[in-house]
């Protein structure tokens, strides 16, 4: 895996009326976990779909190593969506099965291993299963695949404390930041805080600040928190 | 293992509406089969609609495919599937296509049966003078069976590619994607018409005569009485040449690149 390089130039986003971004330029060349922070409404998932290639800029370009993004990008990124996106018919070992078999880069034996620790019995719908399960599968099936970049569309939001704790866990045992770049979006600053590489916040469709976490504290000797709030206010 | 694992989701997350559709033909089948022997064996005629409809099947069932996708935002995985979309649409189509050859099967099938049924009944009812016309007309469905599959298959085909194009398209623009996706259709469909009528259209395609079918009965005289007759004395004469074949592969094939390369360029979740 080569270290990945997502430019954004001048890129901005509008569905009909509304302007999702407003024009931006940024560059994501370093592996480790980024934060994308911000409110709700503040473009955070349509900087990561445009990023994935499943939607396409009003404006700009958005290139993945020099090469213009399509959905083809999928074979160097792997996104998970906020909402239950797995194929509700499936049983757990089937939709291990359909990615085993759909994804040339998919480990199957890591995501075995993943949801055995996990006690996620495989023989289960997706659909029977519980909401924290069905998040724990969704980020089992993304982070088993082996890919330079994974994007995270809040994959914490609307869990419980147990469930966002085992997710947490895992991105940070089973992602190489040696080779891998995952941009998660989340509002839980303080939970992800101790894990963020770099941090990108964001408010009403404009990146606000990108920067390298460890930078921040020692230039600004605050928390992530507090960088939030004088950032986004 | 690729198509094994997308042919395997198809049929699965269309199997539901595949087995309802048997289910309800078959319905209707039984319907047709007991208004037969009860009131008339002449309503075997209400089998042929149901053959016709099948011109309509994949367009239906791929819009309602890839609304799914869409409605139970299955999309995000689909679409994040590192493969090329000719793929993942052609896994589509062809999950439909073998849907819209069992579904056909079984209503000609049941059409078959109508007909046979019809004949047996037909010298005990009052319309007796009716069966000379149905025996020619079982020699007719017969002979044009593989003519009206073949047919059919690639209407339904030109059909579902159509299918996939609109909503594409209604996921590339919006709002009104869908509109313009209808216009260009509509607009592509009516050049195609006036070019198949030019003579250079009958110059790159007449060649290679694989079929004349011309040797139906020519005429089909159902006879109302002494004095009354209806006379279909049409010649039915169909030329099947193997520049047409080539000509409409080379459509199809152009369709599918088409949305292909809209799938991975230009669609929107």
């Amino acid at each position: 895996m080569h270290e990945p390089t997502i430019t954004l130039t001048n890129v901005s986003k509008k569905y009909v009326r509304q302007q999702a971004l407003a024009p931006l330029d940024l560059s994501l060349d370093h592996n480790g976990i980024v934060g994308l922070i911000g409110p709700n409404g503040s473009g955070k998932s349509t900087l990561l779909k445009l990023m994935a290639g499943l939607a396409q800029p009003t404006t700009g370009s958005i290139t993945l190593a020099g090469k213009k993004i399509t959905r083809r990008a999928s074979e160097h990124i792997a996104f998970l969506a906020e909402i239950d996106s797995l194929y509700s018919s499936h049983t757990v070992k089937e939709a291990i099965q359909f990615f085993d078999g759909a994804t040339t880069d998919f480990s199957r034996e890591k995501a075995e291993e993943m949801l055995d620790k996990l006690k996620v019995d495989l023989h289960q719908k997706i659909r029977r299963l519980s909401k924290g399960n069905r998040a724990r599968v969704k980020l089992v099936l993304t982070l088993s695949r082996n890919v330079p970049i994974l994007l995270m569309d809040e994959p914490l939001s609307g869990l419980d404390p147990l469930v966002r704790e085992d997710i947490l866990k895992m991105i940070v045992s089973y992602v190489d930041v040696e080779k891998q770049m995952v941009i998660l979006s989340t509002h839980e600053v303080s939970e992800v805080e101790p894990f963020l590489d770099y941090v990108i916040f964001m408010k009403s469709g404009s990146v606000l600040l990108n920067e390298k976490v460890e930078t921040l504290r020692e230039e600004r000797r605050i928390n992530l928190v507090e960088v939030m709030r004088e950032v986004l206010q | 293992m690729t198509w094994k694992v997308l042919l395997k989701k198809e049929w699965k997350e269309s199997s539901l509406r595949f087995f309802l559709n048997l289910g309800l033909l078959a319905v209707v089948y039984l319907v047709i089969l007991y208004l037969m022997q009860r009131y008339s064996p002449l309503l075997f005629f209400l089998g042929i609609p149901a053959i016709l409809t099948h011109v309509l099947y994949m367009f239906v069932d791929l819009i309602f495919s890839l609304r799914k996708e869409w409605k139970e935002n299955t999309v995000y995985v689909w679409m994040n599937l590192p493969l090329p979309g000719w793929q993942l649409i052609l896994a589509k189509l062809l999950t439909a296509f073998v849907q819209l050859m069992i579904s056909l099967g079984v209503t000609f099938a049941f059409v078959y049966l109508f007909i046979i049924r019809a004949e047996q009944l037909i010298d005990y009812s009052v319309y007796r003078e009716f069966a000379q016309g149905i025996v020619l007309l079982k020699e007719i469905f017969i002979k044009l069976l593989p003519f009206a599959t073949m047919l059919i298959a690639h209407s339904a085909v030109v059909l579902g590619l159509v299918a996939v194009f609109i909503f594409l398209m209604s996921k590339i623009i919006q709002p009104l994607g869908w509109l313009v996706g209808v216009l260009i259709t509509a607009a592509l469909t009516t050049a195609s018409v006036l070019f198949s009528n030019t003579a250079f259209y009958a110059a790159i395609t007449e060649w290679g005569l694989i079929r004349t079918i011309a040797d139906i009965p020519q005429e089909i005289l159902f006879q109302f009485g002494d004095e009354n007759a209806v006379e279909v004395s049409e010649k039915i004469i169909i030329h099947l040449y193997a520049g047409q074949l080539v000509y409409e592969g080379i459509i199809l094939v152009a369709m599918f690149l088409v949305v292909s390369w809209l799938f991975d360029r230009k669609v929107q979740v």
